[in-house]
Parts: structure tokens; sequence; C-alpha cells
């Protein structure tokens, strides 16, 4: 299975935006509190993405990551999940506007 | 026991158990989920070699019954080793439960390397923390309790009638025999316990009641409880356990965990009787 592609690729900038505002980075470099839209989800040899999918990590969804330590705990949409560092680097996210965020929005 | 486990997994404490596991079970090639047949091992190694079914890849299930097998004290061995060590001290049965977790640790870290195949990832939902609701767990209880009877209990009948064959047939008695030199010798135990650590095979919970009438009586010291007791719990625990494995992974990787087991168990307890005469420890 390929990676999946971008579900919906918006190009539109609002004024005030901070470059890394709409940056993609993995699920596993966020810390707790941030939010993010899944943008992608990238596909492995043992069939991770399928997993996730169907657990409902799809291009599209809204995440909140919940903790970092010991596993990574996210909220996205409506289930909580829980994995290992390893399949979170697969997980591709925008984060969301500072004005979405609140929180200061820095770059981990 | 399957109505605690019941209102734990109702509860959504156990998927948050698994999370915090996750990274000492990586290191001995298992993911956080392994937990589950961990937790309920404690109840019945049988019955957990079952459960392994829900972990992802054969290397997995393998080491899973394997650890289960070699580590997880059933309730049965559990009630022996706090009736016997918790009326010694303290620090007996630390050492215990530290020998057991470690030598657990160790086979588990060698397995994970030795063995071919992969892990799965870690990937979990986690359900809300709830307070379980009684007609939930009641039903739940009542469909583990029929499986268990239908899957685990014609196993111990075999169990059983193989120990009365055996003991008929005077096997037991050469068997204990057999195995009295490493017991006397290496593990430096009285004669009598020959006789309950292979009993304790084909029935784990009438080695328990030996050993436990053993110590009552005062025929065992304290280091030799401790040692007892754990060449008891690292070894396979019952011959039911021993006909589920086979039948979850055939009968030759049942075998293989045997002999990987019970020299473990003796080299385990013969070390660990050294050690502690070498340091002359009492408990």
């Amino acid at each position: 299975m390929s990676s999946i592609p971008l579900a919906f690729s918006s190009k539109r900038t609002r004024a005030g935006e901070r470059p890394w505002d709409r940056a993609v980075v993995p699920l596993s470099s966020l810390k707790a509190g941030y939010r993010g839209v899944v943008v992608e989800v990238r596909a492995s040899h043992d069939g991770r993405a399928d997993r996730l999918l169907a657990l409902g990590v799809t291009p599209g969804a809204r995440l909140v990551v919940l903790q970092t330590f010991p596993g990574i705990v996210f909220m996205c949409d409506q289930t909580e999940l829980a994995v290992e560092r390893s399949v979170a680097d697969s997980v591709f996210v925008r984060l969301m506007t500072t004005a979405d965020q609140g929180c200061d929005g820095e770059m981990p | 026991m399957p109505c605690h486990i019941g209102f734990l997994e109702d509860s959504g404490y156990i998927p948050r158990l698994a999370i915090f596991c996750d990274r000492i079970f990586r290191a001995m090639g298992l993911n956080g989920k392994a937990v589950l047949p961990m937790v309920l091992g404690l109840g019945c190694d049988t019955m957990a070699t079952m459960t392994t079914r829900i972990l992802g890849t054969p290397k997995e299930r393998l080491i899973a019954i394997l650890l289960l097998a070699l580590g997880i004290p059933c309730s049965a061995q559990l009630a022996t080793i706090m009736g016997i060590l918790g009326g010694i001290s303290f620090a007996a049965l630390a050492t215990l439960f530290g020998v057991v977790l470690g030598q657990m640790f160790l086979v588990g870290w060698l397995a994970a390397r030795v063995l071919k195949g992969d892990r799965s990832e870690f990937i979990l939902e986690l359900p809300p923390i709830r307070w379980p609701r009684l007609g939930n767990l009641l039903t739940k209880t009542r469909l583990r309790v029929w499986w268990y009877l239908g899957e685990a209990v014609p196993l111990f009948l075999v169990g059983t009638v193989l120990l009365f064959v055996l003991d008929r047939a005077g096997a037991l008695a050469v068997i204990a025999d057999a195995g009295r030199p490493v017991v006397t010798g290496l593990l430096g135990l009285p004669p009598a316990t020959a006789q309950i650590l292979v009993m304790g095979f084909l029935r784990r919970d009438y080695g328990a009641a030996g050993l436990f009438q053993l110590a009552h009586s005062g025929q065992l010291s304290g280091v030799q409880a401790v040692v007892a007791l754990t060449v008891m719990t690292l070894f396979v625990p019952c011959v039911a356990n021993f006909l589920m494995m086979v039948r979850e992974r055939g009968l030759k990787t049942g075998l293989a965990i045997i002999g990987v087991i019970t020299p473990i168990a003796v080299f385990t307890g013969g070390a660990l009787n050294y050690v502690l005469h070498s340091l002359g420890v009492q408990f």
C-alpha cells in the first residue's frame, strides 16, 4: 500500500500567519497540548497505515496530543489512541494556527 | 479471578497499563499489549497461554508463552509463596521476586534476539476510564468461566489422570529418585522435595500443598524455602499449561519450551543456593 495522499491541499494562507504555523511535522515531534490535522500516514511493510486508518487516523482528522511519555497518546477526532514512537514518526500532521491552537504555537 | 480481570478491563485500566509497560516489553521483543496475558497469568498460566492469541506475530506469542511458563506465578504458586515466605521475612520474598523477574527479563531479552520473526507495533485504542457496569461484568464473568471450564478444565483432568497413572505405575518415584541427587546436591534441599517438585509439574496445587506442609513441619530452612520456591516458580507451571502450549503452538514448540525452562529453573536455583550460602544469608 502506498502513502495516503493529501486529501485536501489548501494553499491558502491567512494574514499574520507565521511560516511554521502551517508546518507539516511528524506526530512524534509534538509536545502534549499541540493540535493539528493529519496530512499523511506513511505506509510501511507491515500494514501499519491500514491499522491507523482503520482507527480513524486519516488525512483530515484533527488530533490533540495528550501525553508523550511513556507512550504517545493522542485524541484523534473522538478516539483516544496510544502508539509507540516509531508509529508516530510515520504520521504527519499540519499544526493548527496559533489562534486555533490555544497555546503559544511555537515549534517544538 | 475472571471477575477481577473483567473489572480491570471494563474500567479501561489495562490499556493504560499497556502503555506504561510498552517500553519494558519492547526490550523483550513484545509490545505493551502483552501485559494482558501477563496479568491474567497471575490467575492461571494455562488460561493466559490461550489469551496470547491477542498478540500480533508468532514470535510475540512464543515469547509471551515462554515467559508465562517461566516466570509468572499462577494463583496457586502465589498463595504458596506468600504462605511460606510471608512467615519468614520480607527479604526472602524480595529475593524470590527479584530473581524471578530478573530471569524473566533476561530470557525475554535473549529470546527477542535469538528467535526469528518480528514484533508488531504498538497501536492501541484507549477506552475512556469508566466505572464498570455490574450487569456487563457479571455477564462477562459468566461467559469467561464457561469458556474456561470448556477449554482448560479437560486439560486439568488429563493432568490428573496422568499423575494417577504415573503414580500407580511407580514412574513418579523413579523420576523423583532420578532427580534426587540434583535436588539435594545442587539445590541443597531435603530429599523429600524431589517428589514434590515432580508432582508440582503435574499438578501445581499438589506441589504447592506439599511444599507448604514441608515448610510448616520445619523441614525447610529459610534459604531452602527461597530456593525451592524459586525453582518451582521458574519451572513450567503444570501439565495443563504444557498441554495448552502444545495445543497452541504444536508439540515441538511445547517440548522446546520445557527443554529451555527446566535447565534454567534448576541452574538458577543452584546458583541462588550457592550465592546465598557463600554470602551466609539467613532469612
